[in-house]
C-alpha cells in the first residue's frame, strides 16, 4: 500500500508549525537571537580586530556617530586602545555559551528531580520540594559571591555555580507536569506491558515535557545571562581580558560621565539579547502550549 | 475439563485509609475472597456496579497491584514466579478510554510495537512486518503508520491499542470496558471485531463491563461483583434467563430503561 492520501487532519508538527509563522514575537525573538548567534558563531571572522590587541596610543577613541570617530573603529576604542565592536562581538559568544550552558546543566538536575517527585510522589515529592525551598531560599548573586570567592572566577565556575542554582523552575514546571500526567491511562498501559520506571520516565513522560521544558529552558538562558552580566560586573564572573558584556559595563563605569557609550553598547547588548530569547520563551509557550491535548 | 488457564484463588485487596493523627487508621475492602477460574479460550465477562470491585482485580490480574491475601496462578504457576517481562507477554491489557491510553507523542507504529520493544528480541524489521500484519488484519490503512493518535478518530483509536495488546501473541486479553467510551456504531464494530481475532489468535478474554447488553452478546460465562464479591457466576444464557441472586436481578432490572423493543424476550 503506498498511497499518498494526505490524513484528515494535520499532524501535531504542521499545527506548530503553522502557528509558529503566525506569532510575531516568536519571529522577532528568532531574528534577534539568530543574528546574536551568528555573530557568536562567526566572531574570528566578523570582528574588524583581534578583541584583546592592546594600543594604548589609540585609546578612548570615540565612535563613528561622535565628532572625531571613523570607520576604522565603527564603535571606537576603549581605555585600553582595544575595538570596541570586536570585543562586543566576541562578548556573543561568552553571553551565549554561558547562558545555554547553565541552561542545559540546571535542564538537567531540575527535570531529574521533578520527573522523580511529580512520578513518585509521597515522601520522595516532599523531599524534593522541600529542597526547592531550601533552593529557593538561597540568594543566587550572594552564593555566587561566596563560591568565586573560594574557588576564584573563570567561565567554567560560573557555568557550575549558575546550574546548581537555577534548576528550580525545571523542578517545579517538570514535577506538576509529571503529576498530571502519571494518572494517565497510557502510563499504566507501559507498566502492565512489563515497561522498568526508567523507561516509563524517559520513553514515556519526558517526550511530553517537551513543551514546558522548552519554555522554561528558554527563560533560563535569559536568567543565565543576565546573571552572568551581574556577576561579571562585580568582578566575580568571567575574569578580563576576556570580552565580557557585563565585564565591559564594568571596566567603562569609571568613564561614565565623560564617554557613556563604553557603558551602553554593552548594556543594550545584554537587554536586546534577552529581550529576544524571552520573545522567543514566550512565543513557544503560546505555539507548544496548546499541542497534544484531545 | 482441561486445567483453567488463570486461576484466582480467595483473592482479597484491603486499601489503608490514613487516619489522622488521633483517629485510628480504616481501611477500604476492595476484594473480599475473591476465587474465579479463567478457562482456556473462554469469554469470561466481569459485571457490577462502580465501586464493586471489577478495576481492583483487573489491576491485580494484569500485575499492577498485588494481592492483600490469596494469589493468581497463571496456567499454574504463582504470578509472583513469573518474571515481569514473561507475565506481560501472555497477559496484555485493553483499556477504556482510548483518549488517554495511547501516548499522544507517539506514532501508530511505535505505539503498536512498543510491547515487542519491552520483551526484546525481536529485530525492527520483524516488529514492522508485524506491525503491518496486524493492521492489515483490523483493516487499517498502512499510511495510519507514522499518525499520532491525535489524528485519529475514538474506533481507530481503540483498533491501535486493540492491535497493541495483541502483537506480542498474547494468551489472555484483559479488557476493561473497551467499548464505553465509543460511539454506539463503533462500539458494534470493535466488538465484532474482537470476537474475530478471538478465534484468530486464540484468545481468552476477561471482559469488564458494566453494559449488560454487551455482556449478552459476547460473553460465554458471566460473574456478577458486588462489593468486592462474585455473588453469581453463571453460563449467559443461564444467568439472563434464571438470575439466582437478588442482587443480579436487581442489576437485569436496573437495565431496562433501554426501550423494551431492544431488550430480549426473558429479561422483560
Amino acid at each position: 500500500m503506498t498511497q499518498t492520501v494526505p490524513l484528515s487532519q494535520p499532524s501535531p508538527r504542521q499545527l506548530m508549525l503553522r502557528r509558529a509563522r503566525g506569532h510575531r514575537g516568536l519571529l522577532i525573538g528568532g531574528a534577534i537571537v539568530l543574528a546574536v548567534l551568528i555573530a557568536a558563531l562567526l566572531a574570528p571572522w566578523l570582528a574588524p580586530y583581534d578583541p584583546f590587541a592592546q594600543d594604548l596610543s589609540r585609546r578612548l577613541i570615540p565612535p563613528v556617530w561622535a565628532d572625531k570617530g571613523s570607520w576604522d573603529h565603527v564603535f571606537g576604542t576603549d581605555a585600553l586602545g582595544r575595538d570596541y565592536l570586536s570585543r562586543l562581538i566576541h562578548g556573543a559568544r561568552i553571553s551565549l555559551l554561558i547562558g545555554v550552558c547553565a541552561a542545559i546543566g540546571s535542564g538537567l538536575i531540575g527535570t531529574t528531580l521533578g520527573l522523580i517527585a511529580g512520578y513518585y510522589g509521597g515522601r520522595v515529592d516532599s523531599f524534593v520540594t522541600f529542597f526547592v525551598s531550601v533552593r529557593l531560599a538561597l540568594p543566587v548573586v550572594l552564593v555566587a559571591l561566596a563560591v568565586v570567592s573560594i574557588f576564584g572566577g573563570s567561565l567554567w565556575i560560573v557555568v557550575a555555580v549558575l546550574s546548581l542554582l537555577l534548576w528550580d523552575r525545571f523542578a517545579v514546571v517538570v514535577r506538576s507536569a509529571t503529576m498530571q500526567l502519571r494518572g494517565q491511562e497510557f502510563v499504566t498501559a507501559a507498566r502492565a506491558m512489563g515497561a522498568s520506571t526508567p523507561r516509563i520516565l524517559l520513553a514515556e513522560l519526558l517526550p511530553n515535557l517537551i513543551g514546558p521544558l522548552v519554555v522554561v529552558a528558554s527563560l533560563e538562558v535569559a536568567h543565565a545571562i543576565l546573571l552572568e552580566s551581574a556577576l561579571s560586573f562585580l568582578g566575580l564572573g568571567v575574569q578580563p581580558p576576556t570580552p565580557s558584556w557585563g565585564l565591559m559595563v564594568s571596566e567603562g563605569k569609571g568613564m561614565v560621565f565623560f564617554d557613556a557609550r563604553l557603558i551602553a553598547l554593552p548594556g543594550a547588548a545584554i537587554a536586546v539579547l534577552v529581550l529576544g530569547i524571552n520573545l522567543i520563551g514566550d512565543g513557544l509557550r503560546d505555539v507548544l502550549a496548546p499541542e497534544g491535548r484531545g | 475439563m482441561t486445567a483453567p488457564l488463570m486461576q484466582i484463588d480467595r483473592v482479597s485487596r484491603v486499601f489503608p485509609l490514613g487516619g489522622g493523627l488521633f483517629r485510628p487508621p480504616r481501611t477500604l475492602t476492595a476484594l473480599d475472597g475473591v476465587s474465579l477460574d479463567l478457562r482456556r479460550g473462554e469469554v469470561l465477562a466481569l459485571v457490577g456496579e462502580s465501586g464493586s470491585g471489577k478495576s481492583t482485580l483487573s489491576r491485580i490480574l494484569l500485575g499492577l497491584d498485588t494481592p492483600t491475601s490469596g494469589e493468581v496462578r497463571l496456567d499454574g504457576q504463582p504470578v509472583p514466579l513469573i518474571p515481569r517481562r514473561d507475565f506481560a507477554r501472555r497477559v496484555q491489557p485493553i483499556f477504556q478510554d482510548p483518549y488517554s491510553s495511547l501516548n499522544p507523542r507517539k506514532t501508530v507504529r511505535q505505539l503498536i510495537e512498543m510491547p515487542l520493544v519491552i520483551g526484546g528480541g525481536v529485530s525492527a524489521a520483524e516488529r514492522l512486518a508485524r506491525v503491518r500484519a496486524l493492521l492489515d488484519i483490523l483493516r487499517m490503512p498502512a499510511r495510519m503508520l507514522d499518525a499520532y493518535p491525535s489524528q485519529m478518530s475514538g474506533g481507530q483509536r481503540q483498533r491501535v491499542a486493540i492491535a497493541r495488546a495483541l502483537i506480542s501473541r498474547p494468551e489472555i486479553v484483559i479488557c476493561d470496558e473497551p467499548t464505553s467510551a465509543l460511539d454506539v456504531s463503533v462500539q458494534a464494530q470493535v466488538l465484532n471485531l474482537l470476537m474475530e481475532l478471538r478465534a484468530e489468535f486464540d484468545l481468552t478474554y476477561l471482559f469488564i463491563s458494566h453494559d449488560l447488553a454487551v455482556v449478552e452478546y459476547i460473553a460465554d460465562r458471566v460473574a456478577v461483583m458486588q462489593a468486592g464479591q462474585i455473588v453469581e457466576l453463571a453460563p449467559v444464557d443461564q444467568l439472563f434467563s434464571a438470575p439466582q441472586s437478588d442482587y443480579t436481578r436487581r442489576l437485569l432490572a436496573s437495565a431496562l430503561t433501554v426501550p423494551a423493543a431492544y431488550q430480549p424476550e426473558e429479561t422483560r
